[in-house]
């Protein structure tokens, strides 16, 4: 049974355990704090699959998932003492508390209903925040207590914590993927209305999907708090989040279990290169877009569809 | 208490009536609803199968009150169907096509296997065993239909509504599918109401026909009696055909 775990998967499980041991064994901190901001976008594109490519609702406002844990984190540490991660887990629940709110409205409907409504919240949000200076710190934000130890101390656990996250958020969809639940969401994409006279409640689990899809981000913007000490509207509220999460996600192969994961790790890389190369910024952006034509064009499955169907990969 | 009553049911799309007070009742065997385009046949399996509310009017399912049910839910309760224009999930295989509304279109849990080895069953039955691991968007328009059979088969319906389901298809597919449906009321004893728009399958295999005109029931009784009804050839041919 182990052994033929260890055969089928040895590539996967080879990943892993360098992961694992990599803040042990990499030659300078940059390195473990450029993955782990890797795993962030991993966590932030695989959550966004879960909706957009396994059910076909692209979101537009993943930020707003994000960005809400982030808070949630900010609050609870600096005005309660609670620990971090107890609150990064929290601001995950309160995310998808907020998809619901947005979704049972909003997922009743068919058409572009819920497309706008998810570009709208992360705006929505930011304005929020930045009016609540009670509660949020407004425009100036949040400041954490910084720990007692060295940086990269931090940086390390910072780097286990969102590991473990993108490791949870791949095995949840893989478990889904495979699930009932997870064909019902597919069929939901391909086609709604046989899904639903098919028996599927289609309602029901397009909202549970988009719950799940809200809670991972929302654990990462915890963490990202924490890791980063300051947050303000402007950064854990930005377009930019919910720009990367669907491109990555599409780029990697929306609808696969690796796609966001594979999408990330080319993307993300790509992107902290240009931003030490070039000087003018916006760049990244400029490209990733035209990545995102690209893809939706000639490869709507992505990376990984092209690598299942031309060299026949068996990629989940 | 009838399998299924439709009582006084409207239909209107902003001031367009696209059914006008329709009553039936329908108490099993084969029963074909025919009309000329446009006729209403189409939104009348819409407001009994969920899709639709009726404006007014109600619809009953063994005595059971099913008026603007969730589609999901009158599934649940027996009634299956098939789209004119098959909607298959293109992107999942033809077998998961079927399971997935075994899993989800029956009451209570079963085992994925269960529903598995009996969509395989099923495939085989229709003639698509052999297509089982293709994606379904491979299929055409032939096999499309067969797997709506399918897909509506594997609740186990107590009712299977088929729209129009030889509709574009060769004489010889028409063969087999009006083959099929009878061997489906027969073999398995699953009611079935059939809207066609051509007559010629339908009127060798229903017990009874309903012929929808204008939102508006304009006959009903068996094959021989409404295919000589000077209200039907004028509704389908014109007045100067009526003898």
């Amino acid at each position: 049974m182990l052994e033929n775990l260890v055969r089928k998967y040895w590539p996967i499980l080879a990943i892993i355990a360098f992961l694992a041991i990599f803040p042990w064994i990499s030659p300078e901190t940059f390195f473990v704090d450029f993955l782990l901001l890797l795993f962030m976008y991993a966590i932030i594109a695989g959550g966004w699959n879960i909706i957009g490519g396994y059910t076909g609702y692209p979101s537009f406002g993943h930020t707003a998932f994000f960005g809400l844990g982030a808070y949630t984190t900010a609050i609870l540490v600096s005005r309660f003492g609670i620990p971090p991660f107890i609150t990064a887990i929290l601001g995950g629940l309160v995310a998808a508390g907020f998809a619901f709110l947005i979704g049972y409205p909003t997922l009743r409907l068919k058409g572009p209903y819920f497309a706008i409504a998810t570009l709208s919240m992360g705006f929505v949000l930011q304005i929020l925040f930045l009016n609540l200076g009670p509660i949020t710190g407004g425009g100036e934000g949040i400041s954490l207590p910084l720990p007692p130890w060295r940086i990269e101390i931090t940086i390390t656990i910072v780097y286990y914590a969102m590991f473990i996250t993108l490791l949870a958020t791949i095995l949840t969809t893989y478990l889904l993927e495979r699930s009932r639940v997870g064909l019902a969401l597919r069929c939901i994409r391909d086609d709604e209305l046989a899904a639903e006279t098919s028996g599927v409640p289609t309602t029901k689990l397009k909202l549970i999907s988009f719950m799940l899809s809200a809670f991972f981000p929302g654990v990462a913007g915890g963490i990202y708090a924490y890791y980063s000490t300051y947050i303000d509207p402007f950064t854990v509220f930005t377009p930019a989040i919910s720009m990367f999460a669907i491109i990555f996600s599409m780029f990697g192969g929306a609808g696969t279990v690796f796609g966001p994961l594979i999408g990330s790790a080319i993307l993300f890389t790509i992107d902290e290169a240009a931003r030490y190369s070039f000087t003018v910024p916006g760049i990244d952006l400029i490209v990733f877009s035209g990545i995102a034509m690209a893809v939706v064009i000639f490869f709507p499955e992505g990376l990984v569809g092209l690598l299942r169907e031309r060299i026949g990969v068996k990629i989940p | 208490m009838h399998m299924l009553e439709v009582k006084n049911v409207s239909k209107y799309f902003g001031g367009l009536a696209a059914l006008k007070n329709v009553s039936f009742t329908y108490d099993g065997g084969i029963l074909g609803i025919i009309g000329p385009n446009g006729a209403g046949k189409t939104t009348l399996f819409n407001v009994i199968t969920g899709v639709y509310k009726p404006t007014s009017g109600k619809v009953f399912f063994e005595g059971k009150d099913i008026t603007g049910l969730a589609p999901h839910k009158i599934r649940r309760l027996g009634i299956a169907r098939t789209f004119q224009i098959p909607r298959p999930f293109g992107r999942e295989t033809v077998l998961e096509n079927v399971v997935v509304a075994g899993l989800f279109g029956r009451v209570g849990r079963v085992s994925r296997e269960e529903v598995e080895k009996e969509a395989m069953e099923l495939l085989e039955f229709v003639g698509l065993k052999d297509k089982a691991d293709l994606r379904a968007s491979s299929l055409n328009i032939f096999q499309r239909k067969l797997l709506e059979i399918a897909r509506g088969l594997i609740s186990r319906p107590k009712l299977l509504m088929l729209d129009e389901i030889v509709a574009g298809l060769t004489p010889a597919e028409v063969d087999r599918v009006v083959e099929l449906v009878k061997k489906i009321n027969k073999e398995m004893g699953v009611n079935i109401i059939w809207i066609e728009h051509v007559m010629r399958a339908i009127m060798r295999s229903a017990e009874w026909i309903i012929v929808l005109d204008f939102g508006e029931i304009i006959s009903e009784g068996p094959p021989e009696k409404v295919a000589k009804d000077p209200k039907v050839i004028k509704a389908y041919l014109g007045e100067e055909y009526v003898a």
